[in-house]
């Protein structure tokens, strides 16, 4: 039987296992969509204006408050752009710190992501406490993994929420060669949970929903690895177009507009909408994924270009492994140079600073500008999440239709919506700047 | 090994004594037979101390509980399970929730005390407010004394 003519009343405030306050709202009549939104409530946050007036030695440790789990990226994009703006050029062993570093974020970020926000939904479960009973083993597992990311994010940076020794010109402090040496251990040691959660995710793999709706994707890339902490902006169409354009153009880029029902800011490029994410990277570097993380990627059948959006959490899988392997390798390089001890890198001018890097969520851009006695007059921050807001509505917009023809109840249809949202991994509360503020 | 442990967020004010305290700590070497580590507002990162190596853990944040502003109290994490909902809505999750989950898989618990402060102000600042900065001495000592006394009861100070 056709269910065409049903009503669906949907009301979801607010969304669970998502940061922030997100709303799904859903009126069908007589199977006419009259109603059907992704809302944002959340308020603006005004760390534009908190960064105003503070010495560029402070603007880091504020910026990295913008977001708890993704204080790496924030503190990262932070002195990036400042030592842009600073004429400052780190060294190469606080570059690779550095990487190590975002890895670290990445890796922690997927974890929860992977297996306390999107697993319950893959395995039938309100949340992660009744897998307790019903998957203790996976759930131990997730907590191992989570806890090998604390010690590999505190061994770089001194803790892994809101880093200490990250600093322009440098490390404040610079980790000891021991310390490294067993986070080598560590990450040796988690390989077979690596090799168990690509088969546990696997298993449960045709829950994912088969949707597709082909956008843009966008990232940052790079000829030489698979880019998180550096590189340029990239666009892959679905057809496999790629273009790239400085970061510096990034304005031009996410070309940020109001939604009426949303507080947050929606983006656009070619399209009426682009997604960024795991998904959006590994569309746009596939190829400089790790031997590793590709035949993960080849036994969940992923590879570029998948559209299909609930793809994002079986790309941060993929990543997960990527992510292990490449900082062996970085560690391997690092210890065999050894830790040299090395001066913050003095400012050589002050002006505007851009840089960008890969939060576990998409593509982060951090804008500021200094005056001459080194204080911010200006900051911009355009946050993954709100570039993909509009993706995500448009995604509804195709997504519905779809349910209703194939005769979905309200619940079924709910639950679809809900797992597209935390497909996206969104952390709702960062991306809400709604108010632009005009420094006077 | 003991822990005493900050958390909390330096930008909302009075919030942020935890952290401040523990750099209080930290830049006066007070660390005496345990270690000062400053979580900010991520109670994850308890799991690695969750193993039977650690003897007990004080987590110092600021707490609203209806005391005069500047106000502590000791209090088991025990005494506060009840009042959280076991489920984690967000990225950042609580302390109740993260040794919930952890004690149902095997992760050893120590104990764990929390030392409260009643905030005067929770405005957006990086500045603890008066009272509490004219106090930051005392926590800090309060805090030092607790983790190395063996202890059956909790009290208001």
């Amino acid at each position: 039987m056709n269910n065409t003519k049903i009503d669906v009343n949907i009301d979801i405030k607010h969304l669970t296992r998502v940061e922030g306050h997100g709303n799904i709202i859903v009126n069908v009549s007589n199977g006419k969509i009259e109603k059907c939104q992704w809302q944002v409530p959340e308020s603006p946050r005004f760390f534009e204006a908190m960064v105003r007036g503070r010495h560029y030695s402070e603007v880091a440790r504020i910026t990295s408050r913008i977001c708890g789990i993704c204080s790496i990226g924030h503190t990262l994009a932070s002195v990036k752009a400042t030592e842009a703006a600073l004429g400052i050029i780190v060294s190469e062993q606080t570059s690779k710190l550095r990487q190590l570093l975002k890895h670290a974020e990445n890796f922690d970020s997927n974890v929860l992501h992977v297996y306390i926000l999107a697993a319950p939904d893959l395995l039938g479960a309100k949340s992660v406490f009744p897998l307790i009973q019903t998957h203790t083993d996976i759930i131990r597992r997730a907590l191992n993994l989570k806890r090998l990311a604390h010690e590999w994010g505190s061994a770089i940076a001194g803790r892994t929420t809101h880093p200490t020794t990250v600093v322009p010109g440098g490390f404040s402090k610079l980790p000891d060669i021991q310390a490294l040496k067993e986070l080598k251990q560590k990450l040796t040691a988690a390989i077979p949970d690596l090799a168990a959660t690509v088969e546990t995710i696997l298993s449960i793999t045709d829950q994912i929903p088969d949707f597709n709706r082909p956008t843009e994707y966008i990232s940052l890339s790079n000829d030489n690895n698979y880019a998180i902490y550096d590189g340029h902006i990239q666009s892959i169409l679905s057809d496999g177009y790629k273009q790239r354009y400085p970061v510096a153009d990034y304005l031009s880029i996410t070309n940020e507009y109001v939604s009426q029902w949303s507080t947050a800011k929606y983006c656009k490029n070619k399209l009426d909408s682009y997604m960024v994410g795991a998904l959006a990277r590994l569309n746009n570097n596939y190829a400089q994924l790790k031997p590793q993380a590709k035949l993960a990627a080849e036994k969940f059948n992923l590879s570029s270009l998948c559209t299909n959006p609930y793809m994002n959490t079986i790309a941060q899988v993929v990543e997960l492994v990527n992510d292990v392997y490449t900082s062996l390798e970085l560690l391997d390089d690092i210890i065999s140079h050894g830790i040299h001890h090395e001066i913050l890198v003095e400012p050589e001018k002050y002006g505007q600073g851009i840089a960008s890097v890969e939060v576990p969520r998409g593509i982060l851009f951090h804008d500021y500008q200094y005056t001459e006695d080194g204080l911010c007059s200006g900051g911009n921050f355009v946050i993954p999440t709100n570039q993909n807001h509009a993706n995500i509505q448009y995604d509804f917009e195709k997504l519905l239709p779809e349910l209703l023809e194939q005769n979905k109840t309200e619940a079924e249809i709910e639950l679809a919506l809900e797992m597209l949202v935390r497909a996206y991994d969104p952390c709702i509360s960062c991306s809400a700047h709604y108010l632009k503020v005009k420094f006077v | 090994m003991n822990y005493i442990i900050g958390m909390g967020n330096v930008m909302r004010s009075d919030d942020g004594v935890g952290s401040v305290i523990i750099e209080y700590i930290q830049e006066n070497d007070l660390e005496d037979n345990f270690c000062a580590l400053d979580f900010a507002g991520n109670a994850w990162g308890l799991l690695p101390l969750l193993n039977a190596e650690t003897e007990k853990i004080l987590i110092i944040d600021c707490a609203q509980m209806g005391l005069i502003a500047g106000n502590f109290q000791f209090f088991s994490l025990n005494s506060i399970h009840t009042q959280n909902k076991l489920t984690i809505e967000n990225h950042e999750s609580s302390i109740a929730q993260i040794t919930n989950l952890a004690g149902k898989t095997d992760y050893i618990i120590p104990e764990i005390s929390i030392m409260g402060i009643e905030p005067e102000s929770m405005e957006f600042s990086q500045q603890l407010s008066t009272k509490i900065l004219s106090r930051l001495t005392d926590y800090a000592q309060e805090a030092i004394r607790f983790i190395h006394t063996d202890h059956n009861s909790f009290s208001k100070i």
